[in-house]
């Protein structure tokens, strides 16, 4: 059903040029409230460019974006962050020098309440850190940092949570654990998911959306992507 | 009781305690009420170096703010030691947004530069306008304009316990920043500016305060230094009091609460005792920071946090 109040964000012919290239380009898009929405494309595509307007880490040239009906172009992107959207990085980005706990608890975003150690291991235990609450985050494995990052963006409890390339560089045990914990998070909010991982992609994601020199060149379930003779021959193969 | 609170109450006591057992001269007396206003002025300086991870190197003009702004109001406008303290507080924090809005429109080298050329603004304005301030030369504050609730702040007791209370309010100001949301946040900044932005914190905001904060501490400590001591001159404003603090921070360790205070006494008695030795002094200062620097990258308290005390706020 396409209306109004199952439309969590939506763009209206967002661009972004950087001197004169088009990274995006007059994007039309849509995610519906507690879907899965995978964003694919190769690289260069403009994935994360796009992903960068819609939380506001970049400005965009034109258009406009809308999220939960409100008019969110010309809020900053800290404001963006707290009214809802979530972004986790696609290369780890974590406080290095600061503990697992105190990573997750600046994700939380509350004053030192009594609540938040119970914030802090709930979500840890989820990811599976809990014992490795005091570690030095910048010690942990890699596989562990990209878990951290994940539980970082499960902490802010945002409305819309933005995973850019989460199983990057992951083993395949490692990607296993995080399509069920993506797949747990879902329940309670909404993903758009950049992914290169078709196998990721096919088995979390409800919808995906195609991206292609900065233009959406198809949008839909996965059959329809499947089935799509232009996308079918340039990502998934023949 | 928790171990960071005994460490810097303990430290505080036993400042108080070598007074009150009277184991400093005359001469150490003197130098330890120095290095107590001078540490509160690291401790300034830390709070956007070491908290907030921004360097600056126009400090001198915060501290100077406060020294002329006592200053200049006792020996102008017959302000009493009260007065002028409330006056240099104010100005300070005002001035401080002001170069802070400013000087927050740049990052980085960039921030280091425009830092140093505000200060060096106000080095060359205090001379410019040396009708007023007396330029070089400087002004003497007299002993009858240094008292505050009866009590004489240039019997050198007095000047002591009253350099000590300073240090002591921005020590306990810090650790309270320090062990704060705020100052968790601080942190953060200093460590990934771009994920704390991308948490939802305003972090130019935050920047503005930490500038805000660091200034008027600067600032007060300037005030304090000019009313104790007695003199306020363009010295004071000039390029080597804005790398002072930026040493003792970086000997006394980088962001940590007591780091000023160690890094102030450790440069102090380092060139207090290397000029008995030789007139080159700064040659045996020069090689001592190379070591320290070279072992200790930290500062020596940084680097104790680092091996041992990972509680050190």
């Amino acid at each position: 059903m396409d209306t109004l109040d199952n439309i969590l964000l939506y763009t209206e012919n967002i661009s972004k040029n950087f001197q004169g290239i088009k990274a995006v380009n007059n994007v039309n898009f849509k995610i519906y409230k507690n879907e899965i929405r995978a964003l694919i494309g190769p690289n260069g595509a403009g994935k994360t460019t796009f992903v960068s307007l819609l939380c506001g880490r970049i400005n965009a040239s034109a258009g406009k974006v809308v999220f939960c009906g409100e008019d969110i172009s010309d809020l900053p992107v800290f404001e963006r962050i707290s009214n809802g959207i979530g972004y986790t990085f696609q290369i780890t980005s974590i406080f290095v020098n600061l503990t697992v706990y105190e990573n997750v608890a600046l994700a939380i975003r509350k004053d030192n309440s009594n609540g938040e150690e119970n914030s802090v291991s709930e979500v840890l235990s989820k990811v599976g850190l809990l014992d490795r609450i005091e570690q030095r985050s910048g010690d942990l494995s890699y596989g562990h940092q990209r878990l951290l990052e994940l539980a970082m963006g499960m902490a802010q409890k945002p409305k819309l949570l933005i995973l850019d390339e989460p199983t990057q560089g992951l083993s395949d045990s490692e990607i296993e654990n995080f399509k069920k914990l993506i797949k747990d998070i879902s329940s309670s909010t909404t993903i758009l998911l950049i992914e290169h991982n078709m196998d990721v992609v096919m088995s979390i994601a409800d919808n995906i959306s195609v991206l292609h020199f900065g233009e959406i060149i198809a949008d839909g379930d996965k059959e329809t992507i499947q089935n799509d003779p232009i996308v079918q021959k340039a990502y998934l193969g023949d | 009781m928790r171990k960071d609170l005994i460490l810097h109450f303990g430290a505080l006591a036993i400042l108080l305690f070598l007074e009150l057992l009277g184991v400093f001269s005359d001469y150490h007396q003197g130098n330890f009420a120095r290095i107590l206003v001078l540490a509160a002025y690291g401790i300034g300086y830390n709070v956007l170096f070491g908290y907030t991870g921004l360097l600056s190197l126009g400090h001198a003009l915060f501290f100077s703010a406060g020294l002329y702004a006592s200053g200049l109001s006792i020996y102008h406008l017959d302000y009493n030691v009260g007065q002028s303290l409330i006056l240099a507080i104010c100005f300070s924090a005002f001035f401080s947004l002001v170069i802070g809005y400013l000087a927050l429109r740049t990052v980085g080298v960039s921030f280091m530069i425009v830092t140093l050329m505000f200060s060096q603004v106000g080095y060359l304005c205090i001379l410019y306008f040396g009708g007023i301030t007396r330029g070089d030369e400087g002004i003497v504050i007299q002993q009858s304009s240094r008292v505050f609730l009866s009590l004489d702040l240039s019997d050198p007791t007095i000047r002591y316990y009253a350099a000590l209370i300073i240090f002591s309010l921005c020590l306990i100001f810090n650790l309270w920043i320090a062990k704060s949301s705020f100052g968790r946040v601080l942190i953060a900044i200093r460590e990934n500016s771009d994920r704390a932005l991308m948490l939802g914190y305003n972090v130019h905001l935050y920047k503005l305060f930490a500038v805000i904060i660091s200034g008027t501490i600067s600032g007060l400590a300037g005030a304090c230094y000019g009313i104790l001591f007695g003199y306020v001159g363009a010295s004071f404003a000039a390029v080597p009091y804005s790398i002072f603090p930026l040493l003792w921070v970086l000997i006394g360790g980088v962001g940590t609460v007591l780091g000023p205070l160690v890094g102030a006494i450790f440069m102090f008695y380092l060139i207090d005792y290397a000029s008995d030795i030789t007139d080159a002094y700064m040659i045996i200062v020069g090689i001592t920071l190379l070591v320290v620097t070279l072992y200790a990258r930290r500062g020596l308290l940084g680097e104790l946090r680092y091996r041992y005390f990972k509680w050190i706020p």
